[in-house]
């Protein structure tokens, strides 16, 4: 009884330890820069991670910025960005159709930027 | 000696406005970011001047832009620091309003000019005799300028009440007046609408009631018109409310009334004690 219950188990592992390696995607860590408040420059150090690609010449845009141009092997692993907004980073090639992106987003200690206004609206005259 | 004094605040104060949590939609205003609102209704803003007709209110703007220490607030240029959470204290030039009751949309500027001088207070003596006159019309007295009024405003504020003190004074030479005023605002919110009640207390001196209201040799030869108006205290209460229609459109509407003082009261060219301002419409923001 024991031996079939443990065949069972294995039998139903198997497949996760059959399943390939998933490839590895463009990513980067930490995609969160946390700043005083809205309008200050955020400085991210960030580790990228790329997905197999060919060999051609890739570049790494910041918001359709391009920050530069480095075959495969020579792409950086780290950066330092410096944000004033939610920023996407995209991996873009001439060969590559694909152009994979993340998202960087920018959070504020001061929870509202909001400011109690002097005069009372609609008060001209 | 109010340069000198703003000057000193400029250059010592070290603090930034910051920002609060400020969550009321009806006063609050987001930092960096242009407000722009229009609104559509019907209001008027009552003239309490002999022959004065009230200043009608049809559309009305809404314009403001706050930076990290500068404003622009309807009119009023700013630049405010914030020594404490709970304070702000502001340096401010904007248009003086008491002008605005002697402004060009009196019918009279428009169609065709009159030669009363009265406004029904001429009344006949039992003995058959006329009084003189005791009022006099704004047709016919002399030009009033513009001025600027240049301003220190301290606030104290918590999340739903802001107490406020103001001093003015004239900027450009035109009264050489000034006034101070104390404020209370209470802010709230009833189900969807925003809501603020105010009440305030305006001390005005005797330089810039009388240039307004006073009345001289520059206006009339007839000495039995002549006032020289003194200081006054004026007391003004108001209801400002607000009701969103969707995102951009919103209910709003707004009650004000100011008793204006012996002051102003006692000069033959004013005919009314109180002024008061409503509008009720729907606003719309960018």
């Amino acid at each position: 009884m024991r031996i079939l219950l443990l065949t069972i188990l294995l039998l139903l592992c198997l497949p996760s330890f059959a399943k390939e390696k998933s490839p590895a995607l463009f990513s980067a860590f930490p995609n969160e820069c946390i700043t005083t408040r809205k309008g200050e420059i955020c400085i991210l150090p960030i580790t990228l991670t790329y997905p197999e690609m060919s060999s051609s010449e890739h570049c790494l845009h910041i918001n359709n910025r391009i920050l530069g141009c480095w075959s495969p092997d020579k792409l950086p692993t780290d950066l330092e960005l410096e944000l004033d907004s939610d920023s996407t980073l995209t991996l873009k090639s001439e060969d590559d159709k694909k152009a994979p992106s993340v998202m960087l987003k920018v959070k504020y200690r001061q929870a509202s930027t909001h400011r109690r206004r002097v005069r009372n609206p609609w008060s001209l005259f | 000696m109010f340069s000198r004094f703003f000057l000193i605040l400029l250059l010592t104060s070290a603090f930034h406005a910051s920002a609060l949590a400020c969550e009321n939609k009806l006063v609050c205003i987001e930092e960096d970011n242009w407000s722009i609102g229009v609104a559509f209704g019907a209001g008027a803003r009552t003239n309490p001047l002999v022959d004065g007709d009230a200043i009608p209110l049809i559309i009305l703007p809404d314009v403001a832009w706050y930076g990290e220490h500068a404003y622009f607030d309807n009119g009023e240029f700013g630049y405010q620091w914030q020594p404490n959470k709970d304070s702000t204290t502001e340096v401010f030039v904007r248009t003086n309003t008491e002008r605005a009751y002697f402004a060009f949309w009196h019918p009279s500027n428009i169609f065709l000019p009159t030669n009363s001088v009265t406004d029904g207070a001429g009344t006949p003596s039992p003995g058959g005799e006329e009084d003189p006159p005791r009022y006099i019309s704004v047709d016919d007295i002399a030009q009033r300028d513009w001025s600027l009024d240049a301003g220190l405003r301290t606030n104290w504020f918590n999340d739903n009440d802001r107490w406020s003190f103001t001093v003015i004074h004239d900027a450009l030479g035109v009264h050489n007046g000034f006034s101070a005023t104390g404020r209370y605002q209470h802010d709230f919110e009833w189900q969807d609408w925003a809501l603020a009640t105010h009440l305030s207390v305006t001390y005005k001196s005797s330089n810039l009631i009388d240039y307004y209201y006073g009345i001289s040799q520059r206006d009339t030869s007839d000495e039995t018109l002549w006032y020289s108006a003194g200081s006054t205290f004026q007391f003004t209460g108001g209801l400002l409310f607000n009701k969103p229609i969707n995102q951009h459109w919103h209910w709003l509407g707004r009650i004000q009334i100011t008793s204006l003082g012996s002051g102003v009261t006692d000069s033959p060219l004013v005919s009314k004690r109180y002024v008061t301002n409503m509008f009720f419409g729907v606003g719309y923001r960018f």
